[in-house]
């Protein structure tokens, strides 16, 4: 199966592409994301998505085939298996940058494979959930990349502690790397990370909504993420890309 | 397979029920979507609050010129409601392409309803009826419009510490014909498409027409473009014909194994029309 995703954020591409690298800034946006561990060439994280009674949470491994800065393209191989469940998905994600008019063309481009899970909906969703996951997506970043900086707090306030006690360091990443390492903007995702609860208040409620009123499993292992290279940087954008393109196509899978 | 791990709890009243209800807590009622979710370990409540017995949420009563249908009021029940056939027949004519018989015994009016899969055919038939939903939560009660109730796949104005407990609709008196086209491949499918129509017919012309789509958005949809033209609409398969083909106006129909989104919106123009057509009796 193959998913074409598109949207469009007010920036030129070269500070679109620093940023998609960036992701203590990038990584808030997507919803229901959890990020665990980078090694190597390979990360390794969570995406969870509640659609009404539905909660489907898939754990993933994706590597970093390619990343060309000329032609502003990323290719991210995914496997993600379900937490609680026998489902699997694999996804071969393509990224590209354009340089529009008012600003750059994101083009996201997913081949998928899913198994598992019989139908038992009159109706899928992948393609709306993840035109809204992507919108959200889209509308977070292009506040942030607006803004020059991480968005103001607009996140349910209860959630800050929450976040932070869900900061779990994994070993060897972590250890090495105290929060300041490479991140002078350390504190700034904290702050910002209630906004993962609410990407995007102004939007009507969109089954994106309903993950985002977990941050605890949905949160952002900043810390450990802070001290990766730009490669390492990167993959866990995409990935949580794929990772929630791969949900929508659970999702989808169920249509009878 | 078998459900994850989850406390039962079964209300006796909706105050109970309430009381129990929390974000990680499903109302269940016949069971018909919530158990086989469970299963598939695609929902996994950590309570599940047992509504069908609940007195109060069962049964068909009049209040002044409504009906009101209680939530947990199973789809056979309602079918076969002597109520039901003489102020609203329309609402027993789209609950009998329910699914399966077994499906009617067990499955509620409600819980069709607060599963809100716009693939279904009873959210359209609310929306279509104007229906007014009871929501009970822990700071009392409040009515819900349906215009207002459908907010997203398979999402509603009920929150999770709330429960549907009933559904009003208004009573169609003389006058008014109505007309389910449901558009499936077997019977017990889930519409393709689906349109029901309730018409007012009034000395050869249209007096009002209502409609409801079925699968054609993520919610259910009311073919709002249509029922403009048809209103004061001269009653004839000519104009009902011009009319329907508003029908595919507004609607987000998606593209999946059974149908592309260009057929769905063909069906929507097509079903429209038979259903209008139908229950204007031209």
């Amino acid at each position: 199966m193959r998913l074409e995703h598109e949207f469009t954020v007010p920036v030129p591409v070269e500070r679109a592409w620093e940023a998609l690298l960036d992701v203590e800034r990038v990584a808030p946006c997507m919803p229901g994301a959890t990020i665990e561990s980078v090694e190597g060439d390979s990360f390794t994280g969570k995406v969870k998505v509640r659609v009404g009674p539905v909660t489907v949470a898939y754990t993933g491994t994706a590597s970093f085939l390619e990343k060309d800065a000329a032609t502003r393209r990323v290719v991210v191989q995914a496997k993600g298996r379900e937490t609680r469940g026998a489902g699997t998905a694999a996804a071969t994600v393509t990224a590209v940058l354009n340089q529009i008019d008012d600003g750059t063309k994101v083009n996201v481009e997913t081949d998928l494979a899913i198994t598992g899970r019989p139908a038992q909906f009159g109706r899928g969703v992948m393609d709306e959930v993840g035109a809204k996951l992507l919108g959200q997506f889209a509308d977070c970043l292009a506040d942030r990349l607006g803004a020059g900086e991480p968005a103001p707090e607009r996140g349910e306030p209860a959630v800050t502690g929450e976040s932070a006690a869900t900061g779990e360091p994994v070993a060897g990443e972590s250890a090495a790397g105290p929060p300041t390492a490479g991140a002078p903007t350390a504190g700034a995702p904290t702050a910002g990370e209630p906004t993962v609860g609410e990407p995007s208040r102004g939007a009507a409620a969109s089954p994106a909504a309903g993950p985002q009123e977990r941050p605890t499993s949905d949160t952002i292992n900043l810390v450990q993420v802070a001290g990766g290279s730009i490669a390492k940087r990167v993959l866990p954008v995409v990935a949580v890309i794929a990772g929630a393109i791969i949900v929508w196509v659970v999702v989808r899978g169920l249509r009878g | 397979m078998i459900p994850a791990q989850f406390e039962y709890v079964r209300a006796g009243s909706v105050d109970e029920a309430v009381s129990a209800l929390n974000e990680d807590a499903k109302v269940l009622a016949g069971g018909q979507s919530l158990i086989p979710l469970m299963r598939l370990r695609l929902a996994y409540p950590e309570v599940v609050v047992d509504v069908s017995r609940v007195d109060e949420m069962r049964g068909i009563r009049e209040e002044g010129d409504r009906l009101v249908i209680g939530a947990a009021t199973t789809h056979g029940e309602v079918l076969r409601d002597q109520l039901v056939r003489t102020h609203c027949p329309v609402i027993a004519e789209v609950t009998a392409t329910v699914a399966d018989p077994a499906v009617r015994h067990r499955g509620t009016f409600g819980g069709s309803i607060a599963h809100a899969d716009p693939a279904g055919d009873l959210p359209a038939l609310a929306l279509a009826l104007d229906a007014s939903m009871t929501v009970a939560g822990r700071n009392g009660r409040r009515e819900v419009p349906a215009a207002e109730f459908f907010v997203d796949y398979l999402q509603t104005a009920v929150a999770p510490d709330e429960v549907l407990v009933a559904v009003s609709v208004p009573k169609l008196g003389d006058g008014w014909g109505h007309r389910y086209e449901k558009f499936n491949r077997v019977a017990q499918a889930w519409a393709m498409v689906g349109a029901v129509a309730v018409v007012q017919r009034s000395n050869g012309s249209i007096g009002s027409a209502r409609i409801g789509l079925v699968n054609v958005g993520s919610t259910p949809v009311r073919a709002a473009a249509v029922e403009a033209a048809l209103a004061g609409a001269e009653a004839s398969p000519d104009a009902v014909a011009a009319a329907a083909e508003a029908a595919s106006e507004g609607i987000a129909p998606t593209t999946d194994i059974h149908a592309s989104a260009e057929y769905r919106a063909h069906l929507a123009r097509v079903l429209t029309r038979r259903a209008v057509a139908a229950a204007a009796e031209v």
